[in-house]
C-alpha cells in the first residue's frame, strides 16, 4: 500500500502542479524543497523514536516522500532558471526515489507483515534474535534496511546520489539557489545518517541478539509464497541499485512532457551527474559492488595467509561475570535515547516515574513508568490544520444524506457546470 | 596502467595505515613524557591478533562473522578512490566524494550491526553512541564539501583537489574537516580510542566482543579508515606536490609530498588529542554542531566576500 498509494501524492503534484498549470514561477521549486526537506527530517526523527514496526517504516516514508520532493522541487526550481537539462536530471532523481521506495518499502512491509504473524507482536522491544528462528525472512530484512539507509550499491543510494547532484547543480544558479541547495544537502546528510540509525534499530533490535519476550519463543519461518514475495523484491532492490542507469533512461518520456528535456544520457552501467564546469562526477554501482567484494575477499585471503587456519570458540557473551540475561540487552528505547536527547528541542521526551512506597520512603511496594514524546510539530504546527480539516470534513458529511434524491441533484449539478466550464470560449 | 595505479595505492594504504597509528602513538607518549612502543607496534599487534583464535558469542549469527569483511573492504574501496600521490586516484570512474561517504556509512552499518548481534548490553551502548555521532557528523563533512565543490561544480575528488584556491572559504572548511576527521577517528575530545570504560566509550564499545582475527581485521580497517580520512583532508585542502601526470619523477615527488603531508596531519590530530580534555558525551553533539556551522560558514563566504 505504501508502495503504491503514497505514490498518488507524487503522481498528483506533477500532473496538476505541472501539467495542467504549467511549469510555475522558480519559487514553487524552493517551496517544494523546503516542504520535503523539512518533512524529511521531521519524518526519520519520528521514526528513530519508535518502538512499533509498522508505524516506525510509516513515519520513514514521510522521509522518504520528502527526499522525493527535494528532487522534484530541484527540477521545478531548475525548469524554472532556464535549465532544462540539469532539471530533467533533478526529477529524474526524484523519481527514481519515488520507484525506489516503492521496491524497499514494500519489501520491509513484508518482513514486517511476516514477523508480526510469527511473533504475534509489532513491538520491537518484545523481539530479538529473530534472524536465527527466521533466516530468510531476516535476510530480505536486511537487504530493504541497507537499501533504505541509502548504503552503496544498493537502490537507495543511487537515488540519494542524484539527489545530492542535483542540489549541486543549483550551486551554479546564484547565490540564493546555491546556498538553499546546499543547506538541503546537508539537512539531506543529516536525514540518511539518522535512517541509517533507525534501520540499524529496526533490524538489529528485531532480528539480532536473543529473544527479549515469550512472544520469540515458537516462531516460525514464513510460508513459501510469503518469501518468494519478499525475495522477488529484494532481488529488485539489488538490481535497481546496479542498473541503475538504464532505469533513469526509462524517466526521458516524462522529463520530456514536463520540461521539455531528455534526462542527460548515462556512459555505459555508471550513473553520472550532467557536467555545468570542467567535469562531471560519476557513480559506477557494478564496480563499487564488485570492489568491495573483491577486497574484502582479499582481506580474508590476507588473514589466511598470514594467521593460518581461523580457530573459532563459542562462548557466552562478557556481560561482566555474571550470567546473561536476555532483559539485560539494549533496548530499542536505549538506542534511540541519544538522537532523543540530542533533538529534545524537536522531539519534546518526557518520562514520569511515581513510586508507591510502604510505610518508611525506602520500600518501593510498586513503580509506574511513563515515557514518550509529545513532538513541537505536533502540538505547535499540525494540530491547527489538522482540526481545520476535521471540522471542514464534518461540515461536508452534511452532503452525504442518503438521499437518493439529493444525489441525483449533485449529479445534474455537476454535470451543468462541467459543460458551463467546457464551453468553448466559456470560463478558462 | 590504472591496475597498477589501483594495486600500488591498496597497497600503500595497507602497509601505511598502521604505520599513521604508529607515528601518532609516538607522538602522544612523547607528549605525556613517556618512550612508548616503536612506530612498527601496530603492524606488530594486528599480525598477531591475526594467528589468535576467535572467541564468538553463543547468540552471534552470521552477520558477526561477516562484518570485519564488509568493513575492511568498503574502506578499502574508499582508499582506492581518493586522491593520494596522483591527482587522478585509481577507481575515478566509481564515484565521487558522495559515494566515499556512502562507503563509510556501509562499513558503519555493518559494524553496527554486529555490535547488536551477540547480545552483549556493551556493543548496543557504544553503537548507539557511535551512530549518533556519525548522523552529525555527516551533514558536517556533506556541508564541507560542497563549500568546496561550488568553484568546480562537480563533486568528483579530482576535480574537488584541483580547484581550491586559498582562502577564507578554504580554511572555514578545513576547521569543519579537522573536527569531522577527529570524530570519524574517534579520537579525543569526541571519542577515546584508548579505553573500553563505559562512561566514554563509543566506538571502542562497539567492537568489545571480538577477538582475533576478526579483531586484528577491525583494527586494520580502522587505521586504514583513519589513513583515509586524513587523506581526504590533505588531498582537499593541501594537494601541493601531487602528481598531475603519470611520469615516474611527478609519482614519486607525489608520493613524497602526500607521505609529509599525511605525517604531518597525523601529528597535529596526536597533538590535538594530547592537549584535551574528553568531552562528555552530550556535549560532543555541540561540537559536531559547530563543524557544521563553520562548514555553512564557508558556503556563505564564498558568495558573501568572494572566496
Amino acid at each position: 500500500m505504501s508502495g503504491v498509494m503514497l505514490k498518488m501524492a507524487v503522481y498528483g503534484l506533477l500532473r496538476v502542479g505541472w501539467e495542467l498549470a504549467g511549469p510555475g514561477p522558480a519559487w514553487w521549486g524552493g517551496l517544494l524543497i523546503v516542504l520535503g526537506i523539512v518533512s524529511a527530517v521531521l519524518g526519520v526523527l519520528a521514526a528513530m523514536a519508535e518502538h512499533d514496526l509498522k508505524r516506525l517504516l510509516a513515519y520513514s516514508s514521510v522521509e522518504n516522500i520528502g527526499i522525493v520532493f527535494v528532487g522534484l522541487g530541484a527540477g521545478l526550481l531548475l525548469a524554472g532558471l532556464g535549465q532544462p537539462a540539469a532539471a530533467a536530471f533533478a526529477l529524474a532523481a526524484g523519481l527514481l526515489h519515488a520507484l525506489n521506495h516503492a521496491a524497499f518499502k514494500g519489501l520491509l512491509f513484508l518482513g514486517a507483515g511476516a514477523v508480526l504473524q510469527a511473533a504475534h507482536t509489532r513491538d520491537l522491544e518484545k523481539m530479538g534474535g529473530l534472524l536465527h528462528r527466521m533466516p530468510w525472512t531476516g535476510g530480505a530484512f536486511l537487504v530493504g534496511a541497507a537499501a533504505i539507509a541509502g548504503l552503496p550499491p544498493l537502490n537507495g543510494f543511487a537515488s540519494e546520489w542524484m539527489t545530492f547532484q542535483a542540489l549541486l547543480l543549483l550551486t551554479g544558479q546564484g547565490a540564493v539557489p546555491a546556498i538553499g541547495g546546499a543547506l538541503t544537502a546537508g539537512l539531506l546528510a543529516l536525514t540518511s545518517g539518522l535512517a541509517l540509525f533507525c534501520f540499524v534499530k529496526a533490524f538489529g533490535i528485531a532480528f539480532l541478539g536473543t529473544g527479549r519476550s515469550s512472544h520469540v519463543e515458537d516462531v516460525r519461518e514464513a510460508s513459501r509464497p510469503m518469501l518468494a514475495g519478499m525475495a522477488i523484491l529484494a532481488v529488485a532492490c539489488v538490481a535497481l541499485g546496479l542498473c541503475s542507469s538504464a532505469v533513469v533512461g526509462l524517466f526521458s518520456p516524462i522529463t520530456v512532457t514536463l520540461v521539455g528535456a531528455a534526462v542527460p544520457p548515462s556512459p555505459g552501467l555508471s550513473l553520472a551527474a550532467p557536467a555545468t564546469g570542467a567535469a562531471a562526477s560519476s557513480y559506477l554501482p557494478l564496480g563499487v559492488a564488485a570492489e568491495v567484494l573483491g577486497l574484502a575477499a582479499l582481506a580474508a585471503l590476507a588473514g589466511r595467509l598470514l594467521g593460518g587456519r581461523l580457530v573459532v570458540r563459542v562462548a557466552p557473551p562478557w556481560v561482566c561475570g555474571i550470567a546473561l540475561e536476555p532483559r539485560m540487552q539494549y533496548s530499542a528505547a536505549a538506542l534511540a535515547k541519544p538522537v532523543r536527547i540530542i533533538f529534545r528541542a524537536l522531539l519534546r521526551p518526557y518520562r514520569a516515574v511515581e513510586r508507591e512506597q510502604s510505610a518508611a520512603p525506602s520500600f518501593v511496594v510498586g513503580v509506574r513508568f511513563d515515557a514518550g514524546l509529545q513532538p513541537v510539530y505536533e502540538h505547535r504546527l499540525l494540530r491547527a490544520p489538522v482540526g481545520l480539516v476535521m471540522s471542514a470534513s464534518r461540515q461536508i458529511r452534511a452532503l452525504q444524506n442518503g438521499s437518493l434524491r439529493m444525489y441525483l441533484a449533485y449529479m445534474l449539478v455537476t454535470l451543468v457546470v462541467a459543460l458551463l466550464l467546457a464551453r468553448p470560449g466559456g470560463a478558462p | 596502467v590504472t591496475a597498477a595505479l589501483l594495486v600500488g595505492q591498496v597497497l600503500l594504504v595497507v602497509l601505511l595505515a598502521p604505520l599513521l597509528q604508529g607515528v601518532i602513538k609516538s607522538v602522544k607518549a612523547a607528549c605525556q613524557n613517556r618512550r612508548g612502543p616503536g612506530l612498527l607496534q601496530p603492524s606488530y599487534d594486528i599480525l598477531k591478533l591475526l594467528r589468535r583464535e576467535s572467541v564468538v558469542s553463543e547468540h552471534a549469527s552470521w552477520i558477526f562473522h561477516v562484518a570485519p569483511y564488509v568493513y575492511v573492504g568498503a574502506y578499502l574501496t574508499a582508499a582506492a578512490m581518493v586522491p593520494m600521490a596522483f591527482i587522478h586516484p585509481p577507481l575515478e570512474a566509481f564515484g565521487d566524494a558522495v559515494v566515499v561517504v556512502g562507503l563509510f556509512a556501509l562499513a558503519r552499518f555493518a559494524l553496527a550491526l554486529a555490535a547488536l548481534d551477540t547480545a552483549s548490553n556493551f556493543g548496543g551502548m557504544g553503537m548507539s553512541r557511535d551512530l549518533a555521532f556519525a548522523a552529525l557528523v555527516e551533514p558536517a563533512l556533506l556541508l564541507s564539501l560542497f563549500a568546496l565543490a561550488i568553484p568546480a561544480g562537480s563533486l568528483a575528488l579530482a576535480d574537488l583537489a584541483e580547484g581550491q584556491r586559498l582562502g577564507a572559504s578554504l580554511l572555514l572548511a578545513l576547521a569543519a574537516l579537522v573536527i569531522v576527521a577527529i570524530a570519524e577517528t574517534g579520537r579525543i575530545p569526541i571519542d577515546n580510542p584508548d579505553t573500553h570504560l563505559e562512561l566514554t566509550m563509543a566506538h571502542e564499545g562497539m567492537v568489545l566482543e571480538y577477538s582475533g582475527r576478526p579483531l586484528g581485521l577491525i583494527f586494520w580497517g580502522a587505521q586504514v579508515k583513519q589513513l583515509v580520512i586524513l587523506a581526504l583532508v590533505v588531498a582537499l585542502t593541501s594537494p601541493g606536490g601531487i602528481a598531475r601526470e603519470l611520469s615516474l619523477g611527478a609519482l614519486s615527488v607525489g608520493l613524497l609530498a602526500f607521505v609529509l603531508k599525511l605525517g604531518l596531519f597525523g601529528v597535529a590530530l596526536a597533538l590535538i588529542e594530547s592537549s584535551m580534555p574528553k568531552l562528555r558525551v552530550f556535549r560532543v553533539p555541540d561540537l559536531l554542531g559547530a563543524a557544521s556551522l563553520l562548514a555553512v560558514l564557508a558556503i556563505l563566504s564564498r558568495f558573501v566576500i568572494g572566496g
